[in-house]
């Protein structure tokens, strides 16, 4: 049995906003930051957080110009943890030398894998043979690399500890070569805090603004290259956090558009969309034997449909950026392993009337289901919960009963029915008429039309602050639900709350509302909301952290 | 041999050790007081016990016959304390939010489903103030394919039981044969395979780039708020673990361990060969002095993944519900746990006490330093943190402990533990290893008079 804890939706752009927080002419620089579009926000403290297991892979692949899936390929690497209740991840916590350990693996292999590159990576070409020279090398070495790994300038005293370290990898009894301790600073660099944590302020004082910090242009550089592409900042960010111009919302917003159209846009979108969707571990995930057309590599190629539908949306000449496509539209791009489960003509774009957006895909719906039925509990809540924002909770010292094994003559539908009508009802009542809508789609997201020799019945009704929503199956209840004012608000906190790595506090209501306000104005265009996100000072500011000094 | 070992007598070699040393690193062992225990192992169950076939009656323990699944433990019930249904006071979370916090006691933090600590575990409140070792490890933790899918969440509270502090969730590493390695074969995860020199060498540049990671970490930390700095420690703490770790590899020798297989990881036939070589690791690894802590976790907070009927006789291989996962699992046997007329849950119940009867019966042979056994000087707890599936009750837990006779507890007796909290059984650990422990509770009646 569930508990609605917030099944009233679209409240939350009713709440008042809370606080006003002036700027601090002394400590703001003048003339860079221009307007905020959200003045009255004040945003909860950043939480530290460790580099996901693709943000890993995806910045050595950046910084270092080598593909070496380390984390994201075995199990060496802590899978990835939800981040402060934001329903999204960060990098799972060091607490113990079996940690440490598969950093320092990672970042020996990593560094034996460059030796060759080392005269393209290197500051000097050709390499210097003459030691005063190598040294004066490794000396630039340092600040321009360590810029990049650090993604921001280093400060003294860490150009220091680097230069100790070369110089100690140089001496008896290491007696290192120039590129052995080349190769050792870069082991070291990829072992340190500045590089595995999501932490850039750096050398510099925190730029106070009132009450809270501002994030100052080395640390926006970081946030929006995360945001958009899971990985570092390029050069050009990294020139326009030299130059300070990343103090102003308007040009964040022309940098975070230009990452938005960037190629490299594909991995950050995809990350969203399948935390959001969670189905990232959808190649894991086991089915029944009797689903011959499903195996580990088609569910590789539900999770790529994912990731080329959303950048379709998102990203070329084709794409509308609407939320509508994304919640209700009937294409996709498909290889011959889904058009087969889908009963399409393809690979290929294909339109498929039976389908209404990503909540219809076979991704979801596989993930969605048990191994060998479909489970209506488990979508409805998804569509709930990610696509509506509405949270249910088992309550305390309630014992949740289980469904009616299967049996033969019974639907699915009529044995969750059973389910919906005990103890458990209040909330099941809920859950349940959002989940049965998805009947029509089977274990691996097939289309049927019967189970068990009776016909599906996917109809139902749910009710909405917005107001009640009938339907016949899932593709008339998601192009409906694509057109609600919940759909849309919740669409902005789920961007808002991956940005953050964070749950909203209600102190964050007015950066919530011009998002909504945005989006609205741009005709529910996704692309306009996302970089409507990097200008808010939930974004751009943060409350400093507990116990933090401000210097 | 892996490409990337070292071999253990050129590790050993460059570091300029060897078997003599080994007497050094056991003297660094907690001297413990006569009768006082000295290591703590923790084995870490999920889904509760079938109570009807696992709870004796309150009581002692030798006037009684065990009930069917908790019967293997008859040769070993003089030197076991049963504690049914305590409580987990100030949690507000059901069997399985109740997972990450059942070895903390006072309280949980998190507004989410999954709970987490305010402080550190029962495990590291023990290891933090037993005597350190030169191994680098205070404590070892391990588990059997908890990562395998389907996961039921990323939360960390829900897959995550031992903690060094608040936000901070011990990793346990699952894989026996990679530990072996590290602690018994030499293995440094060092490249190649390669001369003593060049081992020598290699150890060197880590010490020295490991040095820097250390003092960045310090550096790090100034700038950050208390919470955050309490992460960077503990990541720094890992650092330090880990040198400490490389600078012993090797010298312990292979110290009578039991070799661990290379296994299939992912292959959930595997279950009963990976949980084996773990518990074989544990007891090697207190018997020769590398760490005084050890846990294993069975399954997390659902044990949605695991396939009891791929190596558990009398299990069918698949579940008629599918519930979670097409495998008779550890979730769906606490909702479903009777199936066609079988009662598979307490059949897997039965199972796990067999493995720990083993386990008891091993300890008991293993000599300890100090005298008597390694069976002796441990205090076993067996938790749960939930009475049995099918309630999810996260304030009925059961537990068991096994411990030597002549120790501090009171053993063969199950305790009239209803509605005690299980912070008053972890306080009376403490006492039992001589730790002071922040509990504030107690339960005398599991002291011997």
């Amino acid at each position: 049995m569930f508990r609605p804890r917030r099944f009233i939706l679209g409240a939350v752009f009713a709440i008042g906003c809370t606080g006003s927080i002036a700027g601090d002419p002394s400590t703001t620089p003048p003339g860079k930051t221009g307007p905020s579009p959200d003045p009255t926000t004040v945003p909860g403290a950043a939480p530290l957080r460790r580099l996901t297991r693709l943000e890993y892979d995806n910045t050595i692949r950046d910084l270092l110009g080598i593909a070496m899936p380390l984390a994201t390929n075995g199990d060496a690497f802590a899978p990835d943890q939800e981040s402060a209740l934001s329903g999204f991840v960060k990098g799972a916590a060091v607490t113990g030398g079996s940690d440490a350990r598969i950093f320092m693996v990672a970042a020996e292999q990593i560094g034996a894998a460059i030796a060759s590159k080392l005269p393209t990576l290197l500051p000097c070409n050709p390499i210097p043979t003459a030691t005063g020279e190598q040294d004066a090398c490794a000396d630039k070495f340092i600040t321009t690399f360590g810029r990049r790994a650090f993604r921001r300038p280093l400060a003294g005293k860490e150009v220091e500890n680097l230069r100790a370290l070369y110089k100690a990898q140089r001496a008896a009894p290491s007696s290192a070569t120039f590129e052995e301790a080349i190769g050792g600073l870069v082991t070291g660099i990829l072992q340190a805090p500045q590089f595995l944590y999501h932490w850039e302020l750096g050398p510099n004082a925190a730029l106070k603004d009132g009450t809270l910090v501002r994030f100052n242009s080395y640390e926006v550089a970081s946030r929006l290259s995360y945001l958009f592409w899971a990985s570092m900042p390029d050069e050009k960010l990294f020139s326009a956090a030299e130059a300070n111009e990343l103090l102003a919302p308007e040009r964040i917003a022309q940098e975070a558009r230009r990452l938005l159209g960037d190629a490299k846009a594909k991995d950050g979108l995809r990350d969203f969309h399948t935390q959001w969707l969670e189905i990232d571990t959808l190649g894991d995930v086991p089915k029944d034997d009797t689903f011959k057309d499903y195996s580990p590599a088609v569910a590789q190629a539900m999770l790529d449909e994912t990731r080329d539908f959303v950048a379709s949306i998102y990203t070329g000449p084709q794409a509308t950026g609407k939320l509508e496509t994304l919640l209700a539209s009937p294409s996709s791009v498909v290889d011959a392993s889904l058009a087969k489960i889908y009963g399409a003509k393809g690979p290929g774009a294909v339109m498929l009337g039976d389908r209404a957006g990503i909540f219809t895909h076979l991704g979801f719906l596989a993930m969605k289901a048990e191994p060998d039925k479909s489970n209506p509990v488990k979508r409805g809540d998804a569509v709930l919960r990610r696509a509506l924002c509405t949270e249910l909770e088992v309550p305390v010292g309630v014992v949740v009963p289980p469904v009616a094994e299967p049996a033969p003559g019974v639907t699915t539908r009529e044995r969750f029915t059973m389910h919906s009508m005990n103890p458990c009802a209040t909330c099941h009542t809920i859950i349940d008429p959002m989940g049965f809508a998805f009947e029509r789609y089977d274990a691996i997201g097939a289309l049927r039309t019967t189970e068990e020799n009776k016909p599906i019945d996917a109809s139902g009704k749910v009710s909405l602050q917005s107001g009640d929503i009938s339907f016949k199956d899932a593709v008339e209840l998601m192009t409906k639900i694509a057109q609600t004012p919940e759909a849309r608000a919740c669409m902005a906190k789920q961007w808002l709350r991956y940005a953050m790595r964070r749950r909203e506090l209600p102190t964050e209501d007015a950066a919530l509302v011009n998002l909504r306000d945005v989006f609205q104005a741009a005709g529910y265009d996704l692309r306009e909301l996302v970089v409507a996100v990097t200008k808010t000072r939930s974004f751009t500011h943060r409350a400093p952290s507990a116990g933090e000094v401000l210097q | 041999m892996n490409k990337w070992d070292i071999a253990r007598r050129d590790l050993l070699k460059s570091l300029g050790v060897g078997a003599a040393c080994l007497p050094l690193l056991r003297a660094q062992r907690a001297v413990a007081a006569p009768g006082q225990s000295k290591h703590l192992m923790i084995i870490q169950m999920s889904e509760g016990y079938r109570q009807g076939d696992w709870k004796p009656k309150a009581g002692s323990l030798m006037t009684q016959t065990l009930p069917f699944s908790t019967a293997p433990f008859e040769p070993h019930k003089g030197e076991m304390i049963f504690l049914p249904n305590l409580t987990n006071p100030g949690i507000s979370a059901g069997g399985h939010g109740s997972y990450g916090v059942i070895y903390y006691g006072m309280g949980s933090q998190g507004s989410g489903q999954y709970k987490e600590p305010k402080g550190k575990t029962l495990d590291q409140v023990v290891a933090s103030a037993l005597p350190k070792l030169a191994s680098g490890r205070p404590s070892l933790h391990l588990h059997v394919q908890l990562e395998l899918a389907p996961r039921s969440t990323t939360s960390p509270g829900g897959s995550r039981c031992f903690w060094t502090g608040a936000g901070q969730p011990i990793n346990p590493v699952g894989d026996p044969y990679a530990v072996y390695k590290e602690i018994f074969a030499g293995a440094a995860a060092g490249n190649t395979n390669v001369d003593g020199a060049s081992v020598e060498k290699l150890m060197v540049r880590r010490k020295s780039i490991l040095d820097y990671v250390g003092k960045s970490l310090d550096d790090f930390k100034m700038r950050l708020g208390t919470e955050d700095r309490m992460a960077v420690d503990a990541h720094n703490q890992s650092i330090r673990d880990l040198e400490q770790q490389l600078q012993s590899a090797g010298s312990v020798g292979q110290c009578g361990a039991t070799a661990s297989p290379m296994l299939d990881l992912a292959d959930r036939k595997n279950y009963p060969e990976i949980l084996k070589a773990h518990l074989a690791l544990m007891v090697s690894s207190l018997k020769c002095g590398i760490t005084n802590v050890v846990t294993v976790q069975t399954g997390d907070s659902s044990g949605n993944n695991i396939n009891f009927g791929a190596f558990v006789p009398g299990i069918p291989a698949t579940s008629k519900n599918n519930y979670k996962s097409p495998y008779r699992n550890w979730h769906d046997l606490g909702h479903n746990p009777t199936m066609d007329g079988v009662d598979h849950k307490r059949i897997v119940d039965k199972w796990f006490m067999e493995r720990y009867a083993e386990l008891f019966t091993t300890m008991k042979s293993v000599p300890d330093t100090a005298g008597g056994t390694l069976f002796d000087s441990t205090v076993i707890l067996i938790g749960n943190h939930m009475q049995e599936g099918a309630n999810h009750d996260a304030q009925k837990n059961p537990w068991m402990i096994a411990t030597g006779k002549n120790g501090y507890f009171a053993t063969g007796q199950c305790a009239a533990s209803d509605g005690k909290p299980v912070g008053a059984v972890m306080s009376e650990i403490c006492n039992a290893l001589g730790v002071m422990g922040p509990y504030g509770q107690s339960m005398p009646e599991l002291k011997k008079a």
